[in-house]
Order: structure tokens, then C-alpha cells, then sequence
């Protein structure tokens, strides 16, 4: 299985990584929304697996999280995959405007490990269980 | 800003929230807020987090890292609504500074860490710190990317508009030379 890890924070992206791998999940990773979308689309011409889910921060330079979301909402072999924000940005509007876009849930920073696993399992893209209590956030 | 909590006695590598001000301005309740809620979450604390008490400003004399994040036009304060632009400041003792990023990173004590590394943790943590202090302002308000400085400069801010917090810890093998690893945590109106 694998999962897309986009933040512009090297940090972020190795702490949401690392859970994401002890669940077991293979992980591409991209520092803005631009460069997830160049990253994705050589592992599909590789032959790599579609990704199952992808984590995605709000605030990035070049591209940010909303227009990757919906740059990945208009691609027709993305449409089974989970996106998730995981973001700083907690303003309730910023959340109904991610989820507007097509963001299937919406994770604030700091999380927990449980608390993103849990939301995993929720979408359907894990099934349980594990719990661990360590940061999360990114 | 009200204090919170009475003082209490702190274990040994245990971190404290000094519910400490340092000049006049907005928010200074909603910014200990933050701070207890990113202390309870994700703050490099052995055992379980000490409430924020009232205490004197730290001294330190170390060189400090300084991450800061620009949230612009919000209204900050329970007590006063007024458009307010400012940064978020996170200043770090290069100690405290270790402590995040090896937390965080879920390093041990003898892995290697870079200062790149220390410097991204620390952007990420002024990010995530001015995500809750907007959340916690008027709708509409804009944030910045983090931007990190880690040219020595003083650990304490100063001037009007500024409302800060500081984190630190104590350590049991702390010569009496040493400073301690402190964390302020601020908003720096412009």
C-alpha cells in the first residue's frame, strides 16, 4: 500500500512518515503540491501503485494543500484514493473549505499516532489495530 | 493574562510553563492556551506535564534559535478585539532547541542531528503554534510559511505588543553555571 506524504516541512514529513510506515504503508514523499504531482506521476509511469491515501499540509509554497487537492480530485485514477489534510491551519472555515475541495478528512497538527490511525481506519484505508502514543504531527 | 494554576514542585527533567508576560498586548490568554495544549500534546516532557505556573522570567545565556511565522489581520484576545498582525515567535536555547527536534524526530541520545534538522523542527513547531493562535482569532486571518533565524541574539522578547510564554526544564545534572533548556513562546505585534 502506498501513501503520498506532502508538507514542506522535512520534520513533518518524517514524523507522518514514520507512522504511516510502521502501519505498514510504502511512502512517496514531496515538499509542495507541484512537486507531489511530478513525484506521483513518475511512480505511475514506473508502474508503481496508484496511492491509497495521501497526507497533505495546507500551507506550502508553489503549490499549496487546497490546490493539490484538487488537482488530485480531477485525476480519474485518483479517485479511490483517501486525502487527508494534516495541517496547522485549524480555522473551522479553512476545514469546510478543505473538505469542499475534496478532502475526505482533515487532521490538525499537533495529532497524535492513535488519533491518525484512528482516522486511517476510519476512511477505510487501515484496518486495526495498534496503538502507540507518540507525535504525530507535520 | 491571568496566571493559572498555583506553583507547584516540579520532577527533575520535567518542563514547567511559566504563564509569564513580558510587556502589554492582546492575547496573552489564548496564548497560554496554545502553549499548555502544545506542551500536552507534543512537547519533549518527561512524565506528565506540569500545569503553567507563575515564575520569574528565564535568564539564559546561550545562543538562541528563533523560529517565527507571520499571521496577519486577526483579532486576538478574549478581552480585546482589535485587527492585530504580528508574528509568532518560538526562541530556543540550542538545549531546548535539541530537545524538540530529537523528540519529535524520535531520536535517541546518540543519534546524530544535524542543524538542519533542528531548524526545520523548530519551523515546524512555530507553524503549528501560530495554527492554533489563529484558529483561535476572528475568521479570516492569513499565515505565513515559518522562517528560521539562528544567529545568536536574545532569548527574550521585547518591546510594546509583546505577549510571550516560556517553557523550560529542569535537569537534575545541571551545574549551577548552566543555563537551563527554555522555550519562549511569543506573539510579537507589529
Amino acid at each position: 500500500m502506498i501513501a503520498l506524504v506532502v508538507d514542506d516541512s522535512r520534520t513533518a514529513r518524517r514524523v507522518v512518515g514514520r507512522v504511516l510506515r510502521r502501519a505498514g504503508m510504502d511512502v512517496l514523499e514531496a515538499g509542495d503540491g507541484r512537486e507531489a504531482l511530478a513525484v506521483l506521476d513518475a511512480h505511475v509511469a514506473a508502474g508503481g501503485e496508484v496511492p491509497t491515501l495521501a497526507c497533505i499540509d495546507w500551507n506550502m509554497p508553489v503549490m499549496d494543500g487546497l490546490g493539490l487537492v484538487g488537482a488530485l480530485r480531477r485525476r480519474r485514477e485518483m479517485r479511490a484514493t483517501a486525502l487527508v489534510m494534516v495541517t496547522s491551519e485549524t480555522e473551522q472555515r479553512q476545514v469546510v473549505r478543505a473538505l469542499a475541495a475534496g478532502a475526505h478528512d482533515y487532521v490538525r497538527k499537533p495529532s497524535t499516532e492513535e488519533e491518525l490511525l484512528e482516522r486511517l481506519r476510519l476512511l477505510g484505508v487501515l484496518a486495526p489495530p495498534a496503538t502507540v502514543r507518540s507525535p504525530a504531527w507535520g | 493574562m491571568g496566571m493559572r494554576g498555583a506553583p507547584v514542585a516540579v520532577p527533575q527533567d520535567a518542563g514547567v510553563v511559566t504563564a509569564g508576560v513580558v510587556g502589554p498586548g492582546p492575547g496573552g490568554d489564548e496564548l497560554v492556551d496554545v502553549v499548555v495544549e502544545l506542551w500536552t500534546s507534543a512537547a519533549p516532557v518527561g512524565g506528565a506535564p506540569a500545569p503553567p505556573v507563575p515564575g520569574p522570567w528565564p535568564r539564559v545565556r546561550t545562543p538562541v534559535v528563533r523560529a517565527l511565522v507571520a499571521v496577519e489581520g486577526v483579532a486576538v484576545g478574549r478581552t480585546r478585539a482589535a485587527d492585530w498582525s504580528g508574528d509568532v515567535l518560538v526562541a530556543c536555547t540550542a538545549g531546548a532547541a535539541r530537545r524538540w527536534a530529537r523528540h519529535l524526530l524520535a531520536l535517541g541520545a546518540d543519534d546524530p542531528l544535524d542543524d538542519d534538522d533542528v531548524r526545520d523542527v523548530l519551523g515546524e513547531v512555530a507553524n503549528v503554534v501560530a495554527g492554533a493562535v489563529k484558529a483561535r482569532c476572528a475568521p479570516g486571518g492569513l499565515m505565513g510559511l515559518p522562517r528560521v533565524v539562528d544567529r545568536p541574539s536574545p532569548l527574550g522578547p521585547r518591546g510594546a505588543g509583546v505577549v510571550a510564554t516560556a517553557l523550560r526544564w529542569s535537569r537534575a545534572d545541571r551545574r549551577a553555571d548552566e543555563d537551563a533548556d527554555v522555550t519562549v513562546v511569543a506573539l510579537v505585534g507589529r
